[in-house]
């Protein structure tokens, strides 16, 4: 039996070091909405402090050690993301779990505590996800920069490339639908706040994709601070009172939202002209985290067309 | 004049100030309410005729007298109505509530949350929306009432042990303790799910948005027997102000005083807290003004807080749907900001709404 000489067995193990070391080493710098950041060149164990960057991960076939908290009925992938640990449980980030999984990258956003990121900053560079402010509505550019980070821009434009084909499509077969009708989103999390969402925002720009022309009442709200408007229910009737079709929100797993579910029994719902003449259709989850949200969108949409078209 | 004749004279000015507040009599005293009552019925009018939403004046008219349809009918009609009843009726449990707190614990500074009432209702909350997925102000109140009851009488149980039975420090102590653990493991539980924590955050705020006669109308019995229930305790409460003991010589059953209060202040609070969430400053608030105004007279009190409770409580939140168009200002905030201020100078007035 061959027994290799000490001094072969201290080389290769001296190799073996000075390989890891340089691949270890061997950065790049990307550029993301906050500015650059320099990642590892091939990011293996990745952490998310929300499910916003989780989603994203798993549908570009990457798995995080560590993520944000998500319930089971919010996410299509619970059988794939059981199992990773939760090192945030919605707002504080448990740095210490962080810091015990040795993640060479860490996906987090821009409503985190700036303190809590300095200190994430110090165990693995972090790139900050726009969730809030001007880059909520930017919902493929958030995806975007995550399949850029862990080297899955091919996967990403397969995705986007799919999307945007599914999207001509109902263009294509819905046509004369689309020519003449025009819809409005609205959403109600807290009692009594309704949300109604503009063309800009992010279900907006997956709805314009797929040819739904917005009504001018809602188109109106725009702020420029953002595309999600706040209104109350006094005025919520005016700003759909010109749209002859009316959205709603619905959670992924197509229950109804309480909140939503309360006010679509009220007189002012019943009210909206598009509601009174049988016009409002669940549309999907509003805020967007990946593309299977946006597709859950699509999917709703192609099924209130069919129905408006009585196909 | 010499300097301690001065003094005696300002003092004795004081001691009169505080007894008769800034009416001399009661045909002072029933002339101010009746100027509160015109001020509470123009803010009534006024919460119908102005919102987020902008009406001319005449067409709030034709939708009050029924001529008016679609969505102006349906926002006079289906959401200021309602909305300004759930003001009046939150207001005057809030402040009445208040009014027997301050009264029962002889400190000016006790809030009807005082006895784990929000906390309790909080909690239930929590596990309402935790458990159960509850998201609509209906289901919120079927969890809000019944856990502030039972917060309540928790806090009165633990607030009796003892020789001396359910005194007012004991009921204060055990109140801010479990308040304090129940507020503990709510938050604890809201920052584990990031859906509580977006639900709670709304309720949170205190606010009359989306109050429809579905939430209020059930409460309707609890707020009318709550109201009751603190008439009862109005005239003894005076007697008890006298000191224990004098209280005890003019009739006063101390014990079962504390228990009437305690039930008026459960059932008001915990039905008002169930329909516009935790609402700041109203119960603290409007009693020190309505002893500013009357003096230490508890049934005088009593029944300025029924008009001054729905005043502040209908104008916070007329201000809350104008400033901030088209979206709307929770109630619970504007209660806070106007408060605040009101009450730090009502204390520099320390002497003149004294207990």
């Amino acid at each position: 039996m061959h027994i290799p000489s000490l001094r072969s067995a201290v080389y290769g193990l001296a190799a073996a070091l000075l390989l890891t070391g340089s691949v270890m080493a061997q950065t790049r710098t990307i550029e993301t909405t906050f500015g650059p950041v320099e990642i590892p060149e091939n990011p293996q164990r990745i952490i998310t402090t929300h499910y916003i960057a989780t989603q994203p991960l798993v549908e570009l076939g990457v798995l995080p050690v560590g993520q944000g908290r998500i319930d089971e009925a919010n996410t299509p992938f619970w059988d794939q993301i059981s199992d990773i640990p939760f090192i945030s449980e919605g707002v504080e980030i448990n740095v210490e779990q962080v810091a015990a999984l040795q993640p060479d990258l860490i996906f987090s956003i821009n409503l985190a505590d700036e303190q809590q990121l300095a200190q994430l900053r110090e165990i693995a560079p972090v790139i900050v996800i726009g969730i809030r402010g001007a880059d909520r509505s930017n919902w493929q550019n958030r995806v975007h920069q995550i399949a850029d980070a862990v080297n899955k821009l091919p996967e990403y434009e397969e995705l986007e490339t799919q999307l945007a084909a599914r999207q001509q499509q109902i263009k294509t077969d819905y046509a004369d639908v689309l020519a003449n009708e025009n819809f409005s989103v609205f959403s109600v999390w807290t009692p009594g706040q309704p949300v109604v969402f503009t063309s800009e925002s992010m279900s907006g720009k997956i709805l314009t994709g797929a040819g739904a022309q917005y009504a001018p009442a809602s188109e109106a709200l725009a702020l420029p601070e953002g595309a999600d408007v706040n209104l109350s229910e006094e005025t919520l009737g005016d700003a759909l009172v010109d749209s002859k079709n009316v959205l709603y929100n619905i959670n992924l797993d197509g229950s109804d939202n309480p909140a939503t579910a309360e006010f679509k029994q009220s007189a002012v719902y019943e009210a909206i002209p598009a509601v009174a003449a049988g016009r409002s259709f669940p549309i999907g989850k509003l805020t967007i985290a990946g593309f299977a949200d946006a597709n859950f969108i699509l999917d709703n949409f192609e099924k209130a067309l069919a129905n408006i078209s009585g196909k | 004049m010499a300097a301690g004749d001065i003094l005696t004279a300002e003092g004795q000015r004081e001691a009169e100030e505080r007894r008769s507040g800034l009416t001399a009599s009661n045909s002072q005293r029933a002339l101010g309410l009746l100027a509160a009552l015109a001020v509470l019925f123009l803010l009534v009018l006024l919460s119908i005729a102005v919102g987020s939403r902008p009406m001319p004046l005449n067409t709030v008219i034709e939708a009050l007298l029924g001529r008016a349809s679609g969505n102006d009918a349906v926002v006079v009609l289906n959401l200021r109505l309602p909305r300004t009843v759930s003001a009046m009726i939150t207001g005057l449990s809030l402040a009445l509530a208040g009014a027997l707190i301050q009264a029962l614990t002889r400190n000016p500074l006790a809030d009807p949350g005082v006895l784990g009432v929000n906390a309790g209702a909080a909690f239930a909350i929590v596990i309402g929306i935790s458990l159960f997925d509850l998201g609509a102000a209906y289901q919120y109140v079927w969890f809000a009432f019944p856990g502030a009851i039972l917060a309540t009488l928790v806090v009165y149980r633990i607030g009796s042990l003892g020789r001396a039975g359910a005194t007012p420090i004991q009921l204060t102590l055990a109140g801010i303790a479990l308040g304090a653990v129940l507020n503990g493991l709510a938050l604890g539980l809201t920052l584990l799910d990031p859906d509580v924590f977006d639900r709670m955050r709304g309720w949170n705020a205190g606010s009359l948005a989306g109050r429809g006669y579905e939430v209020i109308l059930p409460l309707l019995p609890i707020f009318a027997l709550g109201v009751l229930v603190a008439g009862l305790a109005a005239a003894p409460l005076n007697a008890a102000a006298l000191g224990e003991d004098l209280g005890a010589a003019l009739g006063v059953n101390l014990a079962h005083l504390r228990a009437l209060v305690v039930v008026a202040v459960t059932l008001l609070v915990g039905a008002a807290t169930a329909v516009a969430g935790p609402i700041g400053f109203v119960g603290l608030m409007v009693p020190h003004v309505a002893r500013w105004i009357v003096g230490p007279d508890q049934r005088w009190i009593m029944l300025y807080c029924l008009v001054l409770g729905p005043v502040l409580v209908v104008a916070a939140d007329i201000v809350g749907r104008l400033v901030v168009q088209p979206a709307e200002l929770p109630v619970g905030i504007v209660t806070a900001l106007l408060g605040a201020p009101v009450l730090i100078v009502l204390v520099r007035r320390r002497k003149a709404s004294a207990l």
